[in-house]
């Protein structure tokens, strides 16, 4: 389930663009990055508030939908969340492969052609 | 295979053209997220945990060639080369983009499909019984029934915004492959004692937070009055159902807080003022519709084949996917397959373009151009001729479609969990795939024998684990997967809601308890024949919940 973040120190801002329904996250330049590593970091509820104010105004503007504050914790490779939820939204995909079923493409044409 | 008539095409076209107005208009500002959701709602497009997710109406499971290759054709152009069944017999896209979606609809529309009603607070897409037309034990086509429910309930004026969303699913045969009693309406058709066809209508069956059976409240309603007896179901449920609480807004909480004996008093009593008026299904009409349904031509066969006998005596492989994945069929010759969307660590109900192609041409060439989806994520080729069968068994082996698990430990049903949806509590599939990967031994499986395994990532019960012989629920620990198992669920006619057998599991302890489980079942049952589901309801959990939680106590 996704949960308000709640007065934890670290943040940053997520939302879904519009046009794709991409995750995104805020950047401290003031637009948005696929990759959380580009994240603004809001050090603070307060500041965290004041990222999710600005970034909001994205919502009327109709680029993004659905922001909301992702608590994350900071590691080497940048602001990694805490949920599990916001985790696997950040890996822009599932945990697992997905289409692996994909059969060489001869196979259609070759057994079929065969069975004619 | 009904077709499309003037008048259901031009309300296609004309529903894809007032979308296509409509993203526009989104994307251009004109229309904010909150006027816009519920337009797109109504199109089927959700916004899920990495992207908009598109599901498409398969209205009871039937797909033709041109179908499967469009679809096929749309997860190439639009998504990322594969498509997901679901439970209620539709197809997701995982990966679509809003602004891809108008054209997207309009290439649907060319094959007869659409988006309309698969999400919101209206009649769902109708399910029937993916044996339909094919099946041994079948009473009458469920399918013409299905069709007129769908028509019928196509953008109903009155059923538009009902409280919460309503699924109705027909059953033709008395051994219910369906699952109608977990469904607001479940419809069994049956005959009377005067040979004449009706229905059993069971009311107020559901999964969710709030698992409920649905409750009998006609043995016997003849078949004219199907929709005069269901518009008087569903005015009662539209007029009292709960608004005030989406959580207790399903008929089965109105059936559950005011008592089945007083619906069904009210209903009765509607029913009253409707029948014998414009909504008793007029003989002419009932045919017109059936005919669509028509049986193929067969060819007339001896019942036994030399090319399949020989396959079978001569080919292991084939003759294990035989004795799984192929059912008896009522014209002789003839046989049922299924195609499990299952192996061995994929994704459950997960087919890639290709393999879509694939089985379009098997049906086109071999199978009288039809394939059913499941409620069980998988496809069924319902007319192939026992000759063929060798032929499309060795097609279908070299797509990887050809695993011979059907009804087995593995074949699991689960729905896309926290890897894709923006419900759920935990993941789903990579649960589902261990426990593949545990039991792949296929000696094992076929030991273990019938056992339906379903997986759900959050109470929703889009896996319907609460009918699974071994259910799991996935829940949020305290910001871990954790995973509850349930026991002794089951939706065919003796249909049974699991009860939780204890404490959950973690996620690297589920597949150990689902093992135990297993092992239990196998040292306690009384012969190899007696399933797991029988073993469990002679010896009830206790069995179960020693082995599982000895060592703990």
């Amino acid at each position: 389930m996704k949960r308000a973040a709640k007065g934890h120190a670290l943040q940053v801002v997520t939302a879904n663009a519009l046009r794709s329904g991409s995750v995104v996250f805020r950047t401290i330049r003031g637009d948005w990055s696929l990759d959380i590593a580009d994240a603004a970091v809001a050090e603070t509820a307060e500041a965290g508030e004041t990222l999710l104010a600005a970034a909001t105004q994205d919502v009327a503007a109709d680029v993004v939908v659905e922001t909301y504050l992702v608590d994350v914790e900071r590691l080497e490779g940048g602001p990694r969340p805490l949920l599990l939820r916001e985790r696997i939204r950040a890996l822009r995909g599932p945990t697992i492969t997905e289409n692996r079923t994909l059969p060489p493409a001869s196979v259609e044409a070759g057994l079929l052609k065969a069975a004619c | 295979m009904y077709r499309y008539d003037e008048f259901d095409r031009r309300f296609v076209t004309g529903r894809v053209d007032q979308f296509r107005d409509q993203v526009l208009r989104r994307l251009s500002g004109e229309l904010t997220e909150d006027q816009f959701k519920p337009l797109r709602l109504m199109n089927g497009v959700y916004l899920q945990l990495h992207a908009y997710m598109l599901r498409i109406a398969i209205p009871y499971g039937g797909l033709n060639a041109a179908r499967l290759r469009k679809l096929a054709d749309i997860a190439m152009k639009y998504d990322r080369g594969f498509g997901h069944f679901t439970t209620r017999q539709n197809l997701q896209f995982h990966w679509i983009e809003l602004k891809d979606v108008p054209q997207i609809l309009s290439d649907l529309a060319e094959v007869e499909m659409h988006a309309i009603q698969t999400s919101g607070n209206c009649i769902r897409n109708v399910s029937a019984d993916h044996f339909a037309g094919a099946a041994v034990d079948e009473i009458a086509d469920p399918r013409p029934y299905a069709e007129i429910l769908r028509q019928w309930s196509s953008l109903h004026p009155e059923f538009t915004y009902l409280p919460r969303k309503f699924k109705l699913a027909v059953s033709g045969s008395a051994h219910d492959r369906a699952a109608i009693q977990v469904h607001d309406i479940g419809l069994q058709i049956v005959r009377n004692d005067a040979g004449e066809t009706g229905f059993t209508v069971y009311v107020g069956g559901g999964l969710g937070r709030s698992p409920f059976i649905g409750k009998k409240v006609r043995d016997f309603l003849p078949e004219a009055e199907l929709l005069s007896y269901c518009e008087a179901i569903l005015r009662v449920y539209n007029m009292f159902g709960r608004r005030d609480n989406k959580y207790k807004a399903r008929i089965k909480i109105l059936i559950h807080e005011a008592g089945v004996d007083e619906i069904r008093r009210q209903v009765e009593e509607e029913y009253e003022q409707i029948r014998g008026s414009r909504l008793t299904l007029p003989k002419a009409e009932l045919d017109r519709i059936a005919a669509y349904f028509a049986a193929p031509t067969f060819e007339a066969l001896p019942d036994h084949s030399q090319a399949h006998e020989q396959a079978l005596a001569g080919d292991r492989a084939y003759a294990d996917w035989v004795e799984r994945n192929v059912s008896p069929h009522r014209q002789p010759g003839h046989a049922i397959a299924t195609i499990a969307l299952k192996a061995v660590g994929e994704v459950p109900g997960d087919i890639s373009a290709d393999q879509m192609r694939v089985v379009a041409d098997i049906a086109e060439r071999y199978g009288h151009d039809e394939v059913r989806v499941s409620h069980e994520q998988n496809l069924v080729l319902p007319h192939l001729r026992k000759d063929d069968l060798p032929q499309v068994f060795a097609i279908l082996q070299q797509a990887g479609l050809a695993s011979p698990h059907a009804g087995l430990i593995t074949d699991i049903i689960s729905c896309p969990g926290l890897d894709y949806c923006s419900l759920a509590n935990a993941r789903s599939i990579p649960v589902a795939q261990r426990i593949t990967e545990r039991f792949a031994d296929l000696k094992r499986q076929r030991d273990i024998g019938d056992l339906k395994l379903k997986i759900s990532g959050c109470i929703n019960a889009c896996g319907h684990h609460h009918v699974g012989h071994i259910g799991i629920l996935g829940v949020d620990r305290k910001g871990e997967e954790f995973y509850q198992i349930t026991l002794g669920g089951s939706g065919d006619e003796n249909c049974s809601i699991g009860g939780i057998v204890g404490k959950g599991f973690s996620s690297d302890e589920i597949v150990d308890a689902v093992e135990k489980i297993v092992d239990t079942y196998i040292a306690l049952r009384v012969s190899p024949s007696e399933s797991f589901l029988e073993a469990f309801r002679r010896v009830g959990d206790a069995p179960f919940r020693e082995a599982l939680y000895a060592e703990a106590a």
